[in-house]
């Protein structure tokens, strides 16, 4: 029995060396996606691969990756921002009514990336002013930016020019748009200051401000970041579909969430924190629901996996220090 | 991975040599049109040589709901048609926006659909235009044809029950109501009557042209003004008969306790909604009534399904029941006329059956009303069963080009305009 | 026959492939202080955590009262007479005292289905003043005490059971002077009483002091066991470590230090503990502070590092007198600081080695546009980790992993990669074994001699008397004596000034 327990605690132990191996934690989640993509290929004999579907699955990816990558600032600094779709369905129906107002694209998407900042600002002020946590800040929000939209709505929708949609969506504007924000987060993210103490800040929010580094100032750094990217996402979400509706983006907040997670992000934030986990997990998200269907798998079987898969993850990422928690 | 495909494969197979051996049955005589519901009046070359071998199909079919209605209508398409002509359908959940529909598309062609039936009607100009690019042939129930993206290859039409159609059904059905001798003060419930609904537009217009005949009305603004009322306004009418229009849809708490306010004044009798709405006041209107002692009568908008039938066959303290009329989509009836558009797309006759070769063609359902809760219970059990679904798959056959390779616009559409739910109960 | 009241035999413990415990065998006697000494590593805590029922064998056997044990749970062992007291926190911070002493054995204050909270609370409070234990009310929760206390609660709860075998592991050096005082008349009392004591502790002094007999532990392995008569330092750190330590490690400068003051509290007050205090470091000095644990001198490093409220007077560093409000004004002008709270505070342990290195060093590795040069970063961390010698597989791997000795290696290899120019340390080598503790003595007289100033914090007089230039003693808040060494240390009349 001596044996047994050793050779399991041996094998746990290569395990956890594996795990701690930042290689491995870097390239998993890739690695994941780049399986299911070649399994899914040779399963549809080719169909999965090609151009057009893989468009489709990018269409699809473009507008969670986008608030997602955003939102990766904030839950890298160990916060769970609950609010990212009501900020963003409210930022498209606002840049929706100021296009009605000036028929201006220019316009449209300056009021939609100020409006997408002033509302993460307004959440990242309330938690850092009023030191509440910000996931019950934004909790608050969620109900009350929604409220907004429904009031300024009227349970009417608003329609944009067909031409116009068309005439954006042959541009491919939201692939150069989620490019560009992509590489900027990457940059900040992984090379600059900022996202090394919004990281150290996740980690330890004691131990970095006695570094000198103020968990609220970079708290408000993380949300100002991810406001670009709800107010950039409001734009890729008008481009989709040519409406707002009361409805649109609703689960826009969850698919963030779990892509994030998906994406090899853990969920409380930290030094293991990656930028480029979001666009990552949607893209494991998409290429998920995409193969499954072109295998015959249920739609509503797909719920069912994707809860599972995300509950898998955050108990299998999830780091319960063995020592004491570093924040009450 | 591989083993499922396998199993897959192995499946449509089976399916494909049962479908076949169906086919070698006889096919049945069609029964005369005079007599029965037969739906075409103009006779119809129906009987084919051999059965044809069907090719394997795929449809997807997008929801705007899942009531009881529509699960009606997933059942025969699922069970009764999809069977017979070796079609397999693929059903959304509830889609609420433009945005989801398209998600739902990219599924719908990732899983091989060729076809799709779009029920919900927000940003149908994106939706049809995604399912362009996805090569998969459209049709909507929009009451409208999409001008903007009707010359799309992919766009075959629209199914709809049609506005000014609807709006005279509900001419007719109030008609009864208020043709009684005694004078009704009337709440019409306008829904996006204001917003660009033609459907709700065209009911409160007739509705308001049905009172003024009846009682003599001097409206102090047109009707097409007032129908198009986006705030609640008490009509001014020129007489002691009062009218209110009560517009917006159900999105906040305030919606059904402002419609209640105006109720409980006690001046209002009559409530006449334009869309699926009674069900929301149906607490406000029974307080009312037990307050006031006396019967406030409703016409709605509805579908066959448990709320409604419920509604009428529960008699509220005076006797009466919830609701006194309804007007009602034949979703099945409906389904079968979008299901024989996309499959005569999908097998290569999509200009053969529009009625302008490369442009979106509208078809008509019409409603079907039942006043009271004898017509209601006999209409309830129309079109919900393989005894009586309107279109049976052996009177599809008809219309489907691969069985009568002469079938067109005008057969397709007669069909369906003349299949009234008098005529299915005569059969 | 032999009067062992617990045995291990050829006791063995592994950790996949590390073998934390090899073979071990040793009794413990009725009314017998034992200690147990070792580097970080050794196994002293390991086989006690085994005895204590915290964990089981890999192999061997155990003899508890002349009759084979093996606990199945902590709970099992404390009932059968085995308590243990652990060096990280054991009470439940959102309950009551007194329902953390009575943890898992609510039963006995139930009426009917209800627990009556009263009893307990009143059984609790008798239990700690029978024990000598004063200034905790059972009725509120553990959290609103400072660690110290809840290790007294946890002393409590532990001798409710009046267990035959009492562990202590590493709990001394939480303590007070106060507080130690009482856990070694407990002790004492225990033994008196034919108990049996098993004593963990890095305090060579407090050990040689208590112990009946000591026992060393290598790498899992006993080196030897040690009769009273047997003590003698050098011979003890020798068996522990497997090399020579040679007699002080600490140092026996008399230099001083520079007349330039480096930093200056001037007449600071804060919300606890200070009421205007001042006091001046000079550049290249060791000043140490030293008193009772609630003197204030914990406070006082914080206030000076600008992490306290400073409601009157200010802190000011260098010739310029720039004032410092916050952490970063502190770090701004070269101060860094360590806290006793070494894994809460000073660490991410969650974190790998070479973030928490790089944590101050964002502005000195960044190339233009902001960027921040990996390659810069890098040696930024690894000459820390080549100079401290911190003993690591990776500078990826996460601070966790490491031992105490190396965690505290890198908390404060952070500010010297930094090139502060004063560090304040509190309780620098607390719960920090004797050969990473040379180590650290030696780097802080390095800095010294480099011009550095160091603030050295510690409820360790041996440490305070070794290591300072001056001594500060502080009591209630205030300035009690202040030595230089030049004068000469006396422990006895340090602690007459604490006390």
């Amino acid at each position: 029995m001596e044996k047994a327990i050793s050779a399991r605690s041996g094998l746990f132990t290569k395990l956890m060396s594996i795990k701690e191996n930042r290689w491995i934690e870097r390239l998993l989640p890739v690695a994941i996606l780049a399986v299911l993509a070649v399994i899914f290929t040779v399963a549809t004999n080719g169909r999965f691969a090609t151009q057009k579907n893989i468009k489709i699955i990018m269409d699809q990816t473009l507008i969670v990756a986008t608030v997602a990558t955003g939102a990766s600032f904030i839950y890298a600094s160990g916060n769970v921002n609950i609010a990212m779709g009501a900020c963003t369905a409210l930022t498209a129906t606002v840049a929706a009514k100021v296009y009605l107002a000036t028929e201006s694209v220019i316009t449209m998407v300056a009021s939609a990336l100020f409006f997408g900042v002033f509302l993460m600002t307004v959440c990242a002020l309330l938690s850092t002013i009023f030191n509440v946590r910000v996931m019950f800040v934004t909790i608050v929000m969620m109900v009350l930016l929604a409220n907004i939209k429904a009031v300024i709505l009227k349970g009417e929708s608003i329609a944009f020019p067909y031409e116009l949609i068309s005439a954006l969506q042959r541009s491919n504007i939201s692939y150069i748009i989620f490019g560009a924000y992509f590489v900027f987060c990457y940059i900040i993210f992984h090379h600059t200051k900022v996202g090394r103490a919004i990281r150290f800040v996740g980690s330890n929010e004691v131990c970095s401000e006695q570094t000198g580094i103020s968990p609220k100032k970079w708290l408000m750094v993380a949300f100002l970041i991810s406001g670009i990217g709800v107010g950039l996402g409001a734009f890729l979400v008008i481009i989709r579909s040519g409406t707002i509706t009361s409805s649109t983006v609703g689960s826009l907040n969850m698919d963030c969430m779990l892509a994030i997670v998906l994406g090899g992000m853990p969920i409380y934030g930290g030094s293991r924190s990656r930028s480029y986990a979001a666009l990552i997990g949607a893209m494991t998200v998409s290429v998920l629901n995409n193969g499954l269907l072109m295998m015959g798998v249920d739609a509503t079987v797909l719920q069912g996996v994707r809860g599972l898969l995300f509950l898998i993850l955050v108990l299998a990422g999830s780091e319960r220090p063995e020592l004491l928690p570093s924040r009450e | 991975m591989k083993k499922f495909s396998k199993i897959l494969a192995i499946l449509l197979i089976a399916v494909l040599m049962l479908n076949l051996a169906a086919c070698g049955k006889k096919n049945e005589k069609t029964p005369d049109a005079s007599n029965t519901a037969s739906p075409s009046s103009t006779p119809v070359q129906n009987e084919v040589e051999q059965e044809p071998t069907l090719k394997p199909h795929k449809i997807a079919v997008a929801f705007a709901s899942l009531s009881s209605a529509d699960i009606m209508q997933k059942n025969y398409l699922e069970n009764v048609v999809g069977p017979a002509f070796n079609t397999e359908f693929v059903f959304s959940e509830e889609l609420s926006n433009a945005e989801e529909v398209i998600s739902f598309l990219e599924t719908a062609y990732a899983s091989g659909c060729e076809g799709v039936m779009v029920f919900p009607t927000d940003g149908l100009d994106q939706v049809i235009a995604k399912a362009d690019e996805l090569g998969l042939y459209v049709v909507t129930n929009s009451a409208d044809i999409v001008q903007s993206v009707k010359n799309l290859p992919h766009y075959v039409g629209n199914v709809s029950s049609g506005a000014k159609i609807t709006a005279g059904i509900f001419s007719e059905v109030v008609m009864k109501l208020v043709s009684d001798g005694e004078k009704h003060n009337v709440i019409i419930v306008s829904g996006g009557a204001g917003m660009g609904s033609s459907q709700h537009y065209e009911t409160t217009v007739s509705i308001l042209q049905v009172l003024q005949s009846t009682y003599n009305l001097n409206y102090s603004s047109p009707i097409e003004e007032i129908a198009r009322s986006t705030s609640p306004l008490e009509v001014d009418t020129g007489s002691d008969v009062k009218v209110y229009i009560y517009p917006g849809f159900p999105y906040g708490d305030s919606y059904v306790s402002g419609l209640s306010s105006v109720l409980q004044t006690g001046e209002y009798d009559t409530v006449i909604c334009c869309f699926n709405a009674f069900s929301q006041f149906s607490v406000a209107i029974d307080e009312v009534e037990k307050a006031f002692g006396k019967n406030i009568r409703v016409v709605s908008l509805s579908s066959v399904d448990d709320t409604t039938a419920s509604a009428f066959n529960t008699l509220d303290a005076f006797g009466n029941p919830s609701i006194d009329a309804v007007i009602v989509k034949p979703l099945c009836a409906m389904s079968a006329e979008m299901f024989v558009l996309l499959y005569n797309a999908i097998e290569g006759g999509v200009d053969q059956i529009r009625q302008t070769p490369g442009e979106a063609t509208m078809f008509i359902m019409p409603m079907w009303y039942a006043y009271g809760a004898d017509e209601y219970n006999a209409l309830s059990n129309l079109d919900n069963s393989p005894e009586t679904y309107a279109f049976k798959p052996e009177e599809l056959k008809q219309f489907l080009i691969v069985y009568n390779p002469s079938v067109n616009y005008e057969t397709i559409y007669t069909a369906w305009y003349t299949c009234t739910a008098q005529s299915l109960m005569n059969r | 026959m032999n009067d062992y009241i617990l045995e291990a035999r050829k006791l063995s413990k592994n950790f996949g492939v590390t073998v934390a415990l090899d073979q071990v065998t040793f009794g413990v006697r009725r009314g017998e202080i034992r200690g147990l000494i070792g580097e970080n590593g050794s196994g002293k805590s390991t086989v006690a955590s085994i005895f204590a029922g915290m964990q089981s064998p890999s192999g061997g056997e155990m003899i508890y009262k002349g009759k084979p044990w093996r606990p199945s749970s902590i709970l099992e062992a404390q009932e059968n007479g085995i308590c243990m007291i652990v060096q990280e926190t054991g009470t439940i911070p959102n309950i009551s005292v007194a329902e953390n002493i009575f943890l898992g054995h609510e039963r006995k204050f139930t009426k009917g289905p209800f627990v009556s909270r009263r009893k307990m609370i009143a059984a609790a409070n008798e239990l700690l003043r029978e024990l000598g234990i004063e200034g905790i009310d059972a009725g509120r929760p553990a959290r609103s005490y400072d660690f110290q206390t809840r290790k007294l609660v946890e002393v409590a709860k532990a001798l409710y059971w009046n267990p035959d075998v009492f562990i202590v592991d590493e709990t001394t050096t939480a303590l007070s002077q106060n507080g130690r005082q009482l856990i070694y008349k407990i002790m004492r009392r225990l033994a008196a009483e034919g108990k049996s004591v098993i004593l963990i502790s890095h305090d060579l002094e407090e050990l040689m002091e208590l112990c009946d007999t000591l026992t060393v532990l290598r790498d899992g392995v006993i080196i030897g066991n040690l009769e009273k008569h047997e003590f003698e330092a050098n011979k003890i750190k020798y068996m522990m470590v497997g090399r020579e330590i040679v007699g002080d490690y600490y140092h026996n400068d008399l230099e001083g230090y520079s007349d330039e003051v480096v930093l200056r509290a001037n007449c600071i007050t804060t919300l606890k503990d200070l009421l205007c205090f001042s006091l001046e470091l000079h550049k290249g000095e060791i000043l140490g502070i030293g008193g009772l644990s609630h003197c204030g001198m914990h406070t006082l490093g914080r206030a000076l590092f600008g992490l306290e409220e400073i409601l009157d007077g200010e802190v000011t560093v260098g010739p310029n007198a720039v004032p410092v409000k916050n952490p970063v004004d502190a770090i701004n002008n070269g101060i860094g600081y360590v806290s006793k709270n070494r894994d809460l505070e000073s660490l991410c342990l969650q974190s790998p080695i070479s973030d928490n290195i790089a944590s101050t060093g964002y502005k000195a590795n960044r190339i233009a546009g902001g960027l921040i040069s990996p390659r810069k970063e890098k040696n930024y961390i690894m000459r820390q980790v080549r100079n401290l010698s911190i003993k690591c597989a990776s500078i990826y791997h996460r601070v966790a992993t490491l031992s105490g000795g190396n965690k505290q290696k890198v908390a404060i290899g952070r500010w010297i990669a930094a090139d502060s120019n004063i560090l304040i340390l509190d309780c620098p080598t607390r719960g920090i074994d004797v050969g990473v503790k040379a180590t650290l003595y030696k780097l802080m007289y390095d800095m010294k001699k480099a011009g550095k100033s160091i603030i050295l914090i510690s409820e360790e007089l041996p440490e305070l008397i070794g290591m300072s230039d001056r001594i500060i003693i502080m009591k209630d808040g205030e300035i009690s004596c202040e030595i230089k060494r030049t004068e000469g240390f006396s422990e006895h009349k340090l602690i007459e000034y604490m006390i």
